[in-house]
C-alpha cells in the first residue's frame, strides 16, 4: 500500500472514529466551566490572603528559628589564648552531637588563678599520653612553677553536694611549651589531699586528623553551677604561641558527680565533623621566594578553598600557619586575615564568608622576610614546610593542606 | 442613570459559542489520545474551565481552540492523569455513561496505542483536529520536518495496524 493510501485510509478511518463517538459526547456546559472558573478564583483569593494573615500572625521569633536552620556561625571564642576564668565564651551548638539537656542552673563559684591551697602538696596522678604519665604522672608536688605539673587555677566547690566543698583544679602536664591538662576534684584530708575524682582530661594539644575523632585539646574556663555540675569550656585545639584564638572551636560541656565518677550531662559530646554538611576542600601553591632585594625575599602563597557540598557552606575560614619571621606585606588579599598582634607570629585566620555549592575563592598573599635573619636558622627557610586548615562554620571539618617553601 | 452596555460586556457569550463549537472536536481528540473516554471528557471540561479564565484574553487570539487543544493535550499526559482531581459532578456523569462498543473506534484506539507518544499526538492533531503541518510543529515545539517524519512512520504503522486487525476480524 502507497503513502497516498496509507493517508486516504487512515483519514477515513479517523471520521468513522470521530462520528461514531460524538453521539456519547455529554458536554457538561459552559456554564458549569465558569461556575467552576469562578469558585477557583475566589478560592484563590481566600488562599492568598490566608496566605497573608498566616504571615502575619506567625511569631517572629519562629521565623526567627525557621532562618536558622542550615545557617551556622562561628562560636565567639574569648578574646586571649590562655585559660579565660572569668569570661566564658559563647555555647557552641553542635548539629549532630548526643542530646544536649538545658540546665536552669546558675554559676556558683568561679576559679581562681594559681594552686591556692593546693600548693607544696603532693598529687598522684595518672596519665592517659604516655609522654604525660611519664613527665607529670605519680606523686608529684606543687609548686609554683612553670613546667611539669603547673595547677592552672582552682576552685571550691560542693561537688558532691554533701555541705563540704572540694577542690576543683585546673591541672596541666607542660612538656616543653605545652601538654595535656586535667580538670580534677580533689578533696584535702588531714593525711594530704585525695583526688575524688577527674571531670576531664584534654588529648596532647597541636595533634592533627579529624577532630571528631579526638577529645578537646585544651580547658578554656569552667564554672561550678547551683546544681552540683561543672561547666567546663573547651576548645578542640591548642591555640597558645602565636596561633590565634579564633582557630579554635570553643564549645559548654557540663559534668556532674554521679556517686564514683563524673559523667557529662550536657553539652555536645564530639567536635562534630559533618563533610555532608560542609565539604570544602583546601589547596595550597608552593611558596616561591625570590633572590634577595634590598634584603628582602619575596614570594606569594595563593590558597584556594572549594565547596564541594550540596549546601553552603557558612562562614569559611582559613587558618595559615607560616615560617618565623614572614612579614605580610599591604597588598594581595591580607585585608581578609587577622594575625595574632605578639611578636614573632606565624599564623594567621583569613575570613572568606559563605561559599555556595561548587564556589571557590582564592587568596593570594603576598609574604616577604628579611635575608639577614637567615644565617644560622633551623629549620632552614627552605626546608620549612607550612600549613593551611580550612573550616567551614561551626562544622568541624577542617580539610588541610601543606605547602613547601622554594628559596632561589 | 442607566448606560448603554457594548455586547462586548458580555464576553461569556461568545465562550458559550466556543465551547458549543469546539467541545466534542477536543473531546474526540483526547478520546483518540488517551483511550479513555471519560477521561478525554473531564480533561476537555478542565481545559475549558481553564479557558473561561482567561477568555478576555483568549478570545483575542486567531485561533483560541488551539490553546485549549495545547492545554488539554498536557493535562492528559501521565503525570496530570496521575495527580488530578475528578469533581463530583463528573464523576456522575461518569456513572450514567454507558459507552457502546464500536469495532472500528476500538480498532484506531488500539493501533494509535502502539505509537510512541509524541509520534501519537501529531497523528490526532493532524487528522481529528484537522492541523496543518506547520501548525504541529508549533504546538509541539519541533520542526516541520520533524512532524512529518512523525506522520510519515505513524501512518505506515497505523496502516499496519488497522490491516491487521481487519484481517483478524475478517
Amino acid at each position: 500500500m502507497t503513502g497516498v493510501d496509507d493517508d486516504r485510509q487512515l483519514r477515513t478511518a479517523f471520521r468513522v472514529f470521530a462520528d461514531s463517538t460524538t453521539p456519547y459526547i455529554r458536554p457538561p456546559g459552559a456554564a458549569l466551566a465558569l461556575h467552576d472558573a469562578r469558585r477557583r478564583v475566589r478560592t484563590r483569593r481566600l488562599a492568598a490572603a490566608v496566605a497573608a494573615a498566616i504571615v502575619i500572625l506567625i511569631p517572629a521569633g519562629v521565623v526567627a528559628v525557621v532562618r536558622g536552620v542550615g545557617s551556622t556561625s562561628l562560636p565567639v571564642p574569648p578574646a586571649t589564648s590562655t585559660p579565660t576564668l572569668s569570661t566564658p565564651p559563647t555555647p557552641t551548638a553542635s548539629p549532630s552531637a548526643a542530646p544536649t539537656p538545658t540546665s536552669t542552673a546558675t554559676p556558683e563559684a568561679q576559679p581562681t588563678r594559681g594552686p591556692g591551697q593546693l600548693l607544696d602538696t603532693t598529687l598522684t596522678l595518672s596519665w592517659a599520653n604516655a609522654l604525660a604519665d611519664e613527665t607529670c604522672g605519680g606523686p608529684v608536688t606543687i609548686v609554683d612553677g612553670h613546667s611539669g605539673l603547673i595547677v592552672q587555677s582552682t576552685m571550691d566547690f560542693d561537688v558532691d553536694r554533701d555541705g563540704d566543698r572540694e577542690i576543683v583544679a585546673h591541672v596541666l602536664c607542660v612538656v616543653g611549651q605545652a601538654g595535656p591538662g586535667q580538670l580534677l576534684v580533689i578533696r584535702l584530708d588531714p593525711t594530704g589531699p585525695t583526688i575524688v575524682g577527674t571531670v576531664l582530661e584534654t588529648d596532647w594539644p597541636g595533634e592533627s586528623g579529624d577532630p571528631s575523632q579526638r577529645g578537646p585539646a585544651t580547658i578554656r574556663g569552667y564554672v561550678g553551677l547551683s546544681d552540683g555540675s561543672i561547666r567546663v569550656d573547651v576548645a578542640h585545639t591548642f591555640t597558645c604561641c602565636g596561633i590565634p584564638s579564633q582557630a579554635a572551636v570553643v564549645q559548654q560541656r557540663t559534668y556532674r558527680w554521679i556517686g564514683s565518677s563524673f559523667a557529662q550531662v550536657a553539652g555536645p559530646t564530639t567536635f562534630v565533623a559533618d563533610r555532608a554538611l560542609a565539604d570544602i576542600e583546601v589547596d595550597v601553591s608552593t611558596l616561591v621566594f625570590s633572590a634577595p632585594v634590598d634584603g628582602y625575599r619575596t614570594g606569594t602563597l595563593t590558597v584556594r578553598v572549594h565547596n564541594n557540598g550540596p549546601q553552603p557552606a557558612a562562614d569559611v575560614s582559613v587558618y595559615l600557619e607560616h615560617y618565623f619571621g614572614i612579614e605580610e606585606p599591604a597588598g594581595g588579599d591580607w585585608g581578609r586575615c587577622t594575625s595574632p598582634s605578639s611578636r614573632g607570629t606565624t599564623s594567621a585566620v583569613c575570613a572568606l564568608g559563605s561559599l555556595a555549592p561548587g564556589q571557590s575563592v582564592t587568596l593570594t598573599l603576598p609574604m616577604r622576610r628579611s635575608f639577614e635573619q637567615e644565617a644560622g636558622e633551623s629549620p632552614a627557610l627552605s626546608d620549612y614546610t607550612g600549613r593551611v586548615e580550612a573550616r567551614a562554620g561551626a562544622f568541624y571539618y577542617t580539610p588541610s593542606a601543606e605547602y613547601a617553601v622554594d628559596v632561589a | 442613570m442607566s448606560a448603554v452596555e457594548p455586547e462586548s460586556a458580555n464576553p461569556l457569550s461568545d465562550f458559550a459559542q466556543f465551547y458549543a463549537a469546539q467541545f466534542h472536536g477536543v473531546t474526540v481528540a483526547l478520546f483518540a489520545y488517551t483511550g479513555d473516554f471519560p477521561l478525554a471528557q473531564d480533561i476537555a471540561q478542565e481545559a475549558f474551565t481553564r479557558a473561561v479564565i482567561r477568555w478576555e484574553k483568549l478570545r483575542t487570539y486567531d485561533d483560541p481552540a488551539a490553546w485549549v487543544r495545547r492545554v488539554a493535550f498536557n493535562l492528559a499526559s501521565s503525570r496530570w492523569r496521575h495527580g488530578r482531581v475528578v469533581s463530583a459532578y463528573l464523576r456522575r456523569q461518569r456513572e450514567q455513561h454507558v459507552d457502546g462498543p464500536d469495532p472500528d473506534r476500538v480498532a484506531l484506539i488500539r493501533a494509535l496505542a502502539t505509537l510512541p507518544e509524541r509520534q501519537r499526538r501529531a497523528v490526532i492533531l493532524h487528522y481529528l483536529a484537522d492541523m496543518s503541518v506547520a501548525d504541529v510543529a508549533r504546538q509541539e515545539n519541533v520542526s516541520p520536518n520533524t512532524v512529518k517524519s512523525w506522520l510519515h512512520r505513524g501512518r505506515a504503522q497505523l496502516a499496519a495496524a488497522l490491516g491487521d486487525q481487519r484481517e483478524v476480524r475478517s
